[in-house]
């Protein structure tokens, strides 16, 4: 069953592998690194270029106004080029695709060892989750358009494959990079730290915790002798806590902050700041004996509150949800929010289209497409929760099966 | 003793007079071309000398000025200027048809007001801040709204032999000014005869503000490189005005159509087409100021003040008596050609992404050698690496082209971005630059209070270089408009409630799952138990109700 299925999900991994690395060399990726959904400032491969650019003639490229993603970006794609060119870094982009579809397999396959989760909460196999993952278009469109979010979902799902497996310094490896790429990723290292707790109980906190500092420093060091000065630590932490460039995306930061009057700007920057991580603690804490759910939930909660998201941080939430198939099936609001998402998506673009292209549309009805998939992403995660605590209910209480169920303070 | 006492005033005041004069001179000169049987070029030039007899010393430090404005001494002294240049134009100079301008571009400006200045020591913003806001008090420009975001240091342009790196110079520009009559008569107050006497008294300011193109410009610079003891001032007024089109209005309210509507019936009749009174062949000075001059002015020594070109070899001076006997002829000979034409425009692909792209052609048989200098706002995200060129349609890459480049990019809210690059433009070739900007949302406040009509992009200015870097001429290219997406302005408050109700209700429905304890229906206490009427409504929806 296994090396069956193993085979299924070589061919298939090589067929998208195939057909990403020819679309990206074509047209269509041009034209799709410039939309806002997929690229935003943070992520964007024009930006990526352009400090490229300027890091090749000397200068600081920190320096240029559009250049604010952290030094591993720049110098995987200085690397690239020196080893291929362009085309090597299409072949990167698709191989950590096709790699992340691999470690969601292995996330799952891993996950559903454990048989008390399996009958509990697992409904559909590893192979499928794998699949939908990787012939996701939330996933393959920024693989094609080039977006630095491809190595940061592949830095997730890698140190949550690691935490799950109960590998300690891979675990603390993965984080030092992925905090190192987006500071934001500091939501999911909570939960997944339990997820370790719960693979390797001889996993110390202090252990990991140097072992992170430890790769954190040579990353910072490492980073600082390549560039020459020390820029690179203040300029892309500056874009996450000041919000300086409101370029239109998906989220609820840009319009926001345009609209607000100037005395309130600091005030909201810390609301935003504060709402993704005042769930971390509490998620945590009642889902202790489920992580891995945790995590799920928190990669949710934290892609609606982003400063700069795009679609590939609702892909990487969308196509985790299946691993826990039979708690999908006990959500009330699936239809309604999965028609928000889709409609959201898709009259979003039509909408930016009219206000942008054709000048005959509003801001508004553009910002209010994002509200919606906000809601459709929040009613998810929500939906997603109860049916969870509903299902860990009953597992408690297994002679009060059939009596309907109400929550009270 | 009163006699004494006066002739002895007298005598002073002569010396004083006399001594004084020895230091400044003053000079005005008017100068008339014909660019084409419609169009004539004037220029009103008025100089003025100033010499400090110490050694070394600097001209603005002396005390007594005669010809030379005060004010604008005084502020040269201040701030410790060593060059000072000012232009405000409008309109657009056709080098098609009106070809190389009389002064080569090197006194005219683009559209819009353009200062820059440099200082005698290492001055930094604060005294180049001052500088342009004693401007504004003077000349009554916005030159007070110049800071960070508009002041640029090119290396490139604007560089006398004589430059050392010790003097800091600065540039600014803003495209969006407009040239009106408060700017002219600040101007005119500044010269020792106003607007009464002499050539100035040609000036109207209706005819003038109405031609096709005009630029006042004010150019405060040493007489010999670095030596300071000897200033000049050059206020130059240029204009090129359509003779046909201000000959309408001497008709009062009877307006003959042009002259491309006239057929032959009709011709010879004055009432019917302007042809019949206009005539081509060459102008007064009535045609063209409709008024002739006052009396000369009497501090200027020389006595021929207007300048007339009568061939392509030969300027004429005529003094102010004889205005009414001149005659500005038609040259049928073709004026000298520009060596470099620019055309620069937007390509617009939608309103997130647009692209400059800007096109040179040297149709001449000499190579020159061209330094480009084009600044951005920060809103316009210039991607430097998307630049392209074509050398007669051939691509060729930037590093191989440029022989040298300044680049200042851009920050966000901080500055803006300043490219200026050398490279040589073979002879009978099109070179063609183009590159991508992306344009950026403002915050709300930023936008100014007509946001839809879009923003003004600076012209960029071209020096040409001859053989041995000597500079032949400057040209300005058009002045680009720009338009940013706008966000509703009346939506703050909504767009606040509406994301806040987003936020609250994720945080809500968390809060009410995590810290809500489950407990089966049966099991809930009386005072929670439904009522009547809801067991009701719940047998009704029984088959709903298996489920959680």
């Amino acid at each position: 069953m296994d090396s069956k299925e193993k085979l299924k999900l070589t061919f298939i991994s090589l067929f998208t592998f195939i057909i990403q690395f020819y679309l990206s060399k074509s047209k269509f990726s041009e034209a799709l690194s410039k939309r806002i959904e997929i690229s935003t400032p943070v992520s964007s491969f024009l930006r990526v270029q352009e400090g490229l650019f300027l890091y090749r003639r000397g200068l600081d490229p920190y320096s240029g106004g559009v250049y604010y993603q952290s030094p591993l970006i720049l110098f995987l794609h200085f690397s690239c080029e020196l080893l291929g060119g362009v085309d090597a870094i299409r072949i990167l982009y698709s191989f950590l695709t096709v790699a992340s579809g691999w470690l969601v397999y292995k996330i799952s396959e891993k996950y559903q060892e454990n048989k008390k989760h399996r009958d509990l909460y697992c409904g559909t196999s590893s192979l499928w989750i794998s699949i939908i993952y990787l012939l996701n278009p939330l996933t393959f469109l920024p693989n094609i358009a080039c977006s630095s979010d491809v190595i940061l979902n592949f830095l997730t799902l890698a140190f949550i494959y690691f935490s799950i497996q109960g590998f300690q310094v891979g675990y603390a490896c993965t984080v030092a990079l992925s905090l190192f790429v987006n500071p934001g990723t500091i939501s999911l290292v909570l939960p997944s730290y339990y997820i370790l707790k719960q693979s390797n109980p001889k996993a110390s906190i202090t252990g990991t915790f140097f072992v992170f500092l430890f790769y954190m420093s040579c990353l910072i060091i490492g980073s600082a002798i390549l560039l020459q000065t020390f820029t690179f630590l203040m300029t892309p932490l500056h874009v996450y806590m000041n919000a300086h460039d409101l370029t239109p995306n998906i989220g609820l930061w840009w319009y926001f902050f345009t609209e607000i009057f100037e005395e309130f700007r600091l005030f909201f920057l810390f609301v935003f700041a504060v709402a993704p991580v005042m769930f971390i603690i509490p998620i945590t804490i009642r889902l202790q004996k489920l992580p891995l759910i945790a995590t799920v939930l928190m990669m949710g909660i934290h892609s609606i509150f982003k400063i700069y998201p795009s679609i590939a941080d609702y892909s990487l939430f969308l196509s985790l949800l299946p691993i826990f198939g039979k708690a999908q099936e006990n959500m009330k609001y699936s239809l309604l929010a999965n028609n928000g998402i889709v409609f959201a998506l898709v009259l979003g673009t039509t909408f930016y289209h009219s206000w942008i292209t054709l000048g005959c549309g509003n801001a508004n009805f553009f910002y209010a497409s994002n509200l919606i998939l906000a809601i459709g992403i929040s009613l998810k995660a929500m939906d997603f929760l109860r049916a969870v605590l509903m299902i860990e209910w009953r597992s408690k209480h297994p002679e009060k099966k059939n009596e309907p169920l109400v929550q009270i303070p | 003793m009163g006699l004494c006492k006066f002739v002895l005033v007298c005598l002073c005041s002569f010396f004083a007079l006399g001594y004084a004069s020895l230091n400044e001179q003053y000079n005005e000169a008017l100068y008339l071309e014909n660019l084409s049987n419609r169009h004539t070029y004037a220029s009103f030039t008025f100089e003025i000398d100033k010499k400090t007899n110490k050694e070394n010393g600097y001209a603005f430090s002396e005390p007594n000025y005669q010809f030379f404005p005060l004010s604008l001494a005084r502020i040269m002294k201040d701030q410790k200027v060593m060059d000072l240049h000012v232009r405000a134009t409008k309109g657009r100079w056709d080098y098609g048809f009106w070809k190389q301008p009389p002064d080569n571009g090197l006194q005219s400006g683009g559209l819009g007001f353009e200062v820059w200045a440099s200082f005698i020591d290492d001055q930094d913003l604060e005294a180049w801040y001052k500088l342009t806001s004693q401007l504004s008090g003077l000349f009554c420009f916005s030159s007070n709204n110049i800071d960070e975001l508009n002041t640029y240091q090119p290396l490139l342009s604007f560089v006398p032999s004589s430059f050392t790196s010790s003097h800091s110079r600065y540039f600014a520009s803003l495209p969006q000014e407009s040239v009106c009559t408060e700017n002219l008569s600040s101007l005119l107050k500044f010269l020792p005869c106003k607007g009464e006497a002499g050539i100035a008294s040609l000036i109207d300011s209706h005819l003038l503000f109405d031609t096709d193109w005009y630029s006042l410009s004010i150019d405060i610079a040493p007489n010999h490189p670095d030596d300071l003891s000897s200033m000049k001032l050059i206020v130059k007024i240029q204009t090129v005005i359509d003779v046909e089109r201000t000959n309408r209005r001497k008709l009062g309210t009877k307006f003959p159509p042009p002259p491309e509507f006239c057929n032959d019936d009709i011709a010879n009749d004055p009432l019917r087409c302007l042809t019949a009174t206009y005539t081509s062949s060459s102008h007064t000075l009535e045609d063209l100021f409709h008024k002739l001059p006052e009396t000369q002015c009497p501090l200027s020594p020389s006595k021929d003040d207007i300048l007339v070109k009568n061939s392509p070899s030969l300027v004429v001076s005529y003094p102010l008596e004889m205005a009414r006997d001149i005659s500005v002829p038609v040259l049928p000979e073709k004026r000298p050609e520009s060596p470099v034409f620019i055309e620069r425009s937007l390509t617009n692909s939608g309103n997130h992404w647009v692209g400059i792209i800007s096109i040179f052609t040297n149709p001449s048989d000499e190579a020159y050698s061209i330094v480009y200098f084009e600044r951005l706002p920060w809103y316009a995200r210039v991607y430097l690496h998307t630049m392209k060129i074509t050398v007669n349609d051939k691509p060729i890459s930037p590093l191989e082209f440029f022989q040298d480049q300044v680049y200042q990019p851009l920050k966000d809210r901080k500055a803006g971005t300043m490219i200026e690059s050398r490279f040589e433009i073979p002879a009978h070739s099109s070179v063609v630059i183009s590159y991508d900007i992306e344009k950026t949302t403002l915050r709300l406040q930023e936008y100014p209070p007509d946001a839809n009509r879009g923003y003004d992009l600076p012209p960029s200015i071209v020096s040409v270089f001859g053989k041995d870097d000597v500079e032949i001429c400057q040209l300005r290219t058009s002045a680009l408009l720009m338009f940013i997406p706008t966000p509703d302005f009346s939506m703050p408050y909504n767009v606040i409630i509406l994301t806040s109700t987003v936020m609250a209700l994720t945080f809500g429905g968390s809060f009410n799952f995590l810290t809500r304890r489950i407990v089966p229906i049966s099991e809930l206490p009386k005072s929670q138990k439904p009522s009547l009427l809801q067991r009701l409504r719940s047998k009704l929806k029984r088959k709903d109700r298996n489920s959680t």
